[in-house]
């Protein structure tokens, strides 16, 4: 089935549920930060690695580690805040199968850009509804 | 205020009536999921256009339909723009009825997920009778949780507790609506501001705030963006369905609809302004994705996000049965106004008791909940929905919600732009508006409104050249059911609505 937009299928859930449970993808360091170097650890040696920034979006970012020669960890640096995806294909099995795993890479200080837009529609919305509240109120009274 | 038909004591009871309605399971995670997948604060430029030029317009339109003519939607459409529009009043509530069937199987199962709360959903060794679930797992897992309740009979019990409350509620009323409102939409507000405070309270939790805010302008120039903002909107504000028209109704005429049309709108997309601050927060701290349907975020992901929150299982426990709560209460300010929409057309053209009016919409409509509710297990690999009950429920979503309202929207601003004329209607509003309409009100009626849906609608028909929607999973012996349900929702609805337009009526 399609999943379109207003779909309720639990399909996409179901997609990360059902990637390999017993590999696993270990990070040194769980709460990083953007451009903070981590280790990363493997259940098995692994020759590639897929790093997707803002995964299953319509403005997802990919990056592609070549692991040189196949190693069971590595060093990675993110480049972007935000939640990202690191994914290899796992071939220990008789079927290769997907092995990911989710990480939250955190803002350095502030985003200038979001506060900024998180304070106008802020501004938008709530001085909107204030002001017809005011409106209504004024409207009552006299 | 008093008439036959009834009138809110004060307008603050219709302000959170119309805004319970509007705040629904939708605002409390789809403009996350929307925000996540279309590039963060970047959203928000297509948003707010589509609140300027789409949402605010249509609302205005449909509660001033409502004031002018005090009547419920078929009819006001009628005394404004003749039979023929009264014809699309009634098809958008036949469709309104197939909406409020899953609807309320939906906050069945939320009503499982609440009790659970304090069973067996924060708990290990949970299992269910699909392949992926077989095994018992390890921790907790709501999504096993969810699935375990949707293979058993239970739901069944639980819609009709929910169709019981909505009874209760609807039973006087405008009066008791009104009672119920100003009980539970209070109630939203203070626990999603208690949802905000634990999630930005949590370590990183502000991170995940500046995470939904930041923009990434790359993907303004999708289409998909603006046409997902677009629908966002119209649905968000739960247009096209004949609600605020029929709450309207029960407004006296001199009534400022600009006003109250900019209050309910401001204080809905408030709503999931705050609420976005909410899910954003928790998820990011628990690396959740945000991406999903309606279903999957409330059900699954966010449920997995407050399995964490807490060491001491009694708080998980506690904000777990808040969370669901929530979403049965936001849903039954929903389901009230979606039950009280066709049950006021009726009483206004059938002349029939509230009594009556409500059987005529209870019974088929809780016979598509039972529908909904099946248990019977179609897709054991879960390739698909699983059940027939959600299978059913997933593809009568697709076309009734996608399309019923978006088409109604249409007609009704072609109706009221073009037959009736938009300056009738802007006079009408500014007659007893604070703020008045301009000129560029009647454009927005006349030309933009029918120009946005329309390329809404066929773009979204043209996605669906492919195939037709779920036509591609194997639901054992059930196959026919993507070709069955959208041709018997659309005889069903095009049916009833020929039948009670041609209806003698008398004013």
């Amino acid at each position: 089935m399609k999943l379109l937009p207003y779909s309720l299928l639990p399909l996409l859930v179901i997609c990360c549920y059902s990637t390999a449970v017993h590999a696993k993808i270990r990070v040194s360091n769980e709460k990083l930060e953007v451009g903070e170097t981590v280790r990363l650890s493997f259940s098995a040696p692994v020759d590639s690695l897929t790093v997707t920034y803002r995964p299953s979006s319509s403005v997802s970012k990919q990056e592609f580690l070549v692991i040189s020669p196949p190693a069971s960890s590595t060093e990675w640096s993110p480049q972007n805040p935000g939640l990202v995806q690191l994914s290899y294909q796992d071939r220990s099995g008789t079927h290769p199968t997907t092995v990911s795993h989710n990480i939250s890479v955190r803002f350095r200080g502030f985003s200038s850009s979001g506060v900024a837009v998180m304070l106008l529609a802020f501004i938008i919305l709530f001085g909107g509804a204030g002001f017809a509240f005011r409106t209504l109120f004024q409207r009552q009274d006299t | 205020m008093s008439n036959k038909r009834g009138n809110w004591n004060s307008k603050l009871g219709f302000i959170l009536a119309a805004s319970g309605s509007a705040i629904g399971l939708g605002n409390i995670v789809f403009f996350s999921s929307n925000a996540y997948q279309f590039g963060g604060g970047a959203f928000y430029l297509p948003y707010f256009i589509a609140l300027f030029v789409l949402g605010l317009p249509i609302m205005m339109m449909e509660f001033g339909m409502g004031t002018i003519t005090g009547k419920s939607f078929p009819l006001a459409l009628r005394e404004l723009a003749g039979q023929r529009a009264e014809f699309v009043g009634w098809w958008s509530l036949i469709s309104t009825m197939f909406i409020i069937a899953y609807y309320v199987a939906i906050l069945g199962w939320a009503f499982g997920m609440m009790v659970g709360a304090f069973g067996s959903l924060f708990e290990g060794g949970i299992s269910a009778p699909f392949t992926p679930f077989e095994t018992p797992t390890e921790g907790p897992n709501a999504m096993v949780y969810f699935f375990s309740i949707l293979a058993t009979w239970w739901p069944i019990v639980f819609i009709f507790i929910i169709w019981g409350l909505n009874i209760l509620i609807l039973r006087k009323g405008i009066s008791s609506i009104e009672k119920a409102v100003r009980v539970f939409v209070p109630l939203m507000w203070l626990f999603m501001i208690g949802l905000v405070i634990r999630g930005l309270t949590l370590e990183g939790g502000f991170d995940g705030v500046m995470y939904l805010f930041t923009p990434d302008l790359e993907g303004i120039s999708d289409p998909s963006v603006w046409r997902g903002a677009f629908s966002q909107m119209f649905f968000s504000l739960s247009l096209g369905m004949g609600i605020m028209t029929a709450y309207a109704s029960y407004l006296p005429k001199d009534a400022d609809q600009v006003n109250n049309s900019m209050l309910v709108s401001f204080l809905n997309c408030s709503f999931e302004f705050i609420a976005g601050i909410a899910i954003f927060s928790l998820l990011f701290v628990f690396s959740l994705n945000p991406a999903g349907s309606t279903l999957s975020l409330s059900f699954f992901v966010i449920p997995q996000g407050i399995s964490e929150l807490s060491s001491i299982p009694w708080i998980t426990r506690l904000f777990g049965f808040l969370f669901f709560f929530l979403i049965v209460i936001a849903g039954l300010t929903s389901t009230i106004s979606l039950i009280e929409a066709p049950a006021a057309a009726l009483i206004d053209k059938l002349k029939v008791s509230r009594k009556k009016a409500l059987t005529m919409v209870a019974i088929p409509c809780i016979i598509g909940s039972v529908l909904c509710t099946l248990p019977i297990i179609v897709d054991k690999g879960l390739a698909g929905n699983g059940t027939l009950g959600l299978s059913i429920l997933d593809i009568t979503d697709h076309w009734v919600f996608s399309y019923a309202l978006l088409i109604v929207g249409l007609l009704e601003s072609i109706a009221i732009g073009w037959i009736l004329g938009a300056e009738k209607l802007r006079q009408a509003l500014n007659r007893y508006a604070r703020y008045q309409l301009g000129v560029w009100f009647n454009y927005l009626i006349k030309f933009v409104v029918p120009g946005l849906l329309l390329t809404v609608i066929l773009s979204s028909l043209w996605e669906e050249r492919g195939s037709l929607y779920g036509s591609g999973a194997d639901m054992v012996g059930f196959n026919w059911l993507p070709v069955f349900i959208p041709i018997f929702w659309l005889t069903i609805s095009l049916g009833f609505a020929f039948y009670l337009t041609k209806k003698p009526y008398e004013a």
